[in-house]
């Protein structure tokens, strides 16, 4: 809605005040919009409910969420899913018990916009309103999109802007990080790509020029080089094996500066999809391969086999008309129907083929058990079933690569489930041998639900169920960190 | 004749009392103040501007420097003319005398503009950041983010 909008709804009813984006919100609401719905306040620790099972009595640690939960003020909304405020949530399992807190990330942004009570800051789909300041990247970044563990801080990550970082044990925000003073700004991918050492890999992006980030397990830089890309391709996320980073320009190409950023994105399928190859102790030497356009946010960990085949498994759309358009869509309470992302199979060959097995099963939110990352693996973990008529998925399923299997709980049609992360059994080093740790929003209870799975027989269900007493909106990523 | 010499008479009464009615026309001093530095370290380089035109081309009238490490760290810019000014100033915290800034051009120490005005994908506009000058004592604070 633009100011003409408004005054012209002012002129018919007289009554300006009622047509608030916030109004015209929770009178237009489907029930699934609970999900997107606006967070007032921090969620001081509180304790959870048992509602069904029992907890695993080795299962000890905490599961970090990260997802936007303020959309909507009086002077004006976001207009994309992306553009909420971070809300960093903390659930809590010991003893059987679980408890939970969650806090906004105490932002440029969200300090910016409850001044101006309305969303004046630019992003991802959100225009820049009156006042607004824009002097970097942060100045934007919503500390939305993930989260990580760093030198026993906790990272809130958002792609276009720096970590910010938390005190993991209060959720207080600390600020900025500046990984050195010269690279302060920079922007660092919610998807950094973690080995089983701890050594992270990200990058940041700016259009055809990059920057790849190399930190110690305790979030130190080691280096940070700047690189030129093929193409300057929309990037949510990139992949790496133990040796290579492997990073896929899809053909939704940047072609402005301007914002909102999604508005400088032009899909050019002709271009098809190119996928660069860096060796990690070089990032000079590089290779490319090519393969058939398509639109992704999500791609599983890479590994590469002895023959120099590189393999690794992606959550596809066709084009940008599905996945990216519906977040901007369902904040204002649309759905457009478009089919769901995919799973597919990519395979880079030693002789520079590259292949793409699309599936017919839809998947977002690929996970695998982390301590395999960048080797080869049989498992991953992924949302599916996403629902004709209304967004978001609402099961889960553990893809058995080797026999070629999935296993699948279905929480049903009330339930809007986000991403799973795997914990590992203590003691055992067995590829996912431990538990899945996730969360639900039940809509009939309307109330958010921690769950538990054994990671090897998910189609039973979770082993125990929490209740929290509030509905918070749905997540994108979290970490578990075992205790 | 008579006209000649009355234009050169009308001069010379002019040039005689050009400078007196100059004299008359004050001068403003200029107060600049940076209140809240985060590092109390190295200069803040300061370019005062009077046109949107040297705004845009980055032509300043004056240019000075502050101490970062007084608190608050002041600048006094002296004997402007009357007029419409804004100010652009940044902490070299690294003093190396330049605006450093990360491989991406973002710069990464702290800088700001007149009337806070706020940058928004490149510098305000020399409007949003203008503020008068008038004769005798004027006051102006930047906030260096």
């Amino acid at each position: 809605m633009n100011r003409r909008d408004i005054l012209r709804g002012a002129a018919l009813t007289g009554t300006a005040a009622v047509l608030t984006p916030e109004t015209l919100w929770a009178a237009a609401a489907n029930d699934w919009t609970l999900g997107i719905a606006d967070v007032e306040a921090d969620i001081a620790p509180t304790g959870l409910t048992r509602i069904h099972g029992r907890a695993p009595a080795d299962l000890t640690g905490t599961l970090f969420r990260n997802g936007p939960a303020k959309f909507r003020r009086p002077g004006g909304a976001v207009g994309h899913w992306f553009d909420g405020d971070g809300m960093v949530r903390k659930f809590q399992m010991a003893d059987g018990q679980a408890r939970m807190a969650a806090r906004f990330v105490d932002t440029v942004k969200r300090r910016q916009d409850t001044a101006a009570d309305a969303v004046i800051t630019p992003g991802y789909g959100t225009a820049s309103g009156p006042g607004a300041r824009l002097g970097s990247a942060d100045d934007a970044n919503a500390a939305n999109t993930s989260v990580m563990m760093a030198g026993g801080e906790l990272w809130a990550l958002w792609e276009g802007g720096s970590p910010t970082a938390m005190d993991p044990v209060t959720l207080e925000t600390r600020g900025f990080k500046a990984l050195s003073p010269d690279m302060k700004g920079m922007p660092f991918l919610a998807h950094p790509r973690v080995e089983p050492d701890g050594t992270v890999w990200n990058l940041g992006l700016a259009g055809k020029r990059a920057v790849v980030w190399n930190l110690s397990a305790d979030g130190a830089l080691r280096k940070a080089e700047v690189i030129t890309l093929p193409r300057a391709g929309y990037m949510h996320d990139f992949t790496a094996t133990e040796r290579s980073l492997v990073i896929i320009l899809q053909p939704w190409v940047q072609e402005g500066m301007s914002m909102p950023i999604a508005t400088n994105m032009v899909w050019k399928p002709e271009l098809g999809t190119k996928v660069l190859v860096l060796d990690k102790n070089d990032l000079s030497k590089r290779r490319v391969f090519e393969l058939p356009p398509f639109f992704f946010f999500h791609l599983g960990d890479a590994w590469e086999e002895a023959d120099g085949t590189i393999r690794f498994d992606a959550c596809i759309d066709k084009d940008p008309s599905g996945t990216a358009a519906n977040g901007g869509a369902i904040v204002r309470g649309e759905f457009l129907k478009a089919p769901p992302p995919r799973r597919a199979m990519i395979t880079l060959r030693a002789n520079g083929q590259a292949e793409l097995a699309a599936e017919a099963v839809s998947a977002e939110f690929p996970r695998s058990d982390p301590r395999f990352a960048g080797f080869a693996r049989r498992y991953s973990v992924h949302l599916t079933n996403e629902r004709p008529d209304r967004p978001l998925f609402q099961s889960v399923a553990v893809r058995d690569w080797k026999k070629d299997r999935d296993q699948v709980f279905d929480f049903g049609a009330r339930h809007l489930v986000e991403e799973m992360v795997f914990a590992p059994r203590p003691g055992s080093s067995a590829e996912l041998d431990g538990w899945l740790v996730g969360t639900t929003l039940n809509l009939d209870a309307r109330a958010t639900e921690l769950h538990v799975f054994d990671a090897g027989h998910v189609e039973r269900g979770p082993l125990v169920t929490w209740r929290a007493s509030v509905a918070l909106p749905v997540t994108f990523h979290g970490v578990f960190v075992g205790a | 004749m008579t006209h000649v010499r009355t234009l050169a008479l009308a001069l010379a009464a002019a040039s005689i009392i050009a400078p007196a009615a100059r004299a008359q026309e004050a001068l403003g001093d200029l107060t600049l103040t940076f209140p809240d530095l985060k590092a109390k370290q190295g200069q803040i380089l300061i370019a005062v501007f009077d046109s949107p035109q040297g705004w845009a081309s980055g032509k300043p009238v004056r240019f000075t420097n502050a101490s970062a490490a007084k608190d608050p760290a002041t600048a006094k810019i002296l004997a402007l003319p009357p007029g419409s000014y804004a100010v652009r100033a940044f902490q070299d915290v690294d003093g190396d005398g330049k605006m450093a800034t990360n491989p991406f051009g973002i710069p990464t120490e702290p800088y700001g503009f007149s009337r806070d005005a706020q940058p928004n994908m490149g510098p305000p506009s020399f409007a949003a950041a203008a503020f008068e000058v008038k004769a005798g004592a004027n006051a102006q604070s930047l906030r260096l983010n």
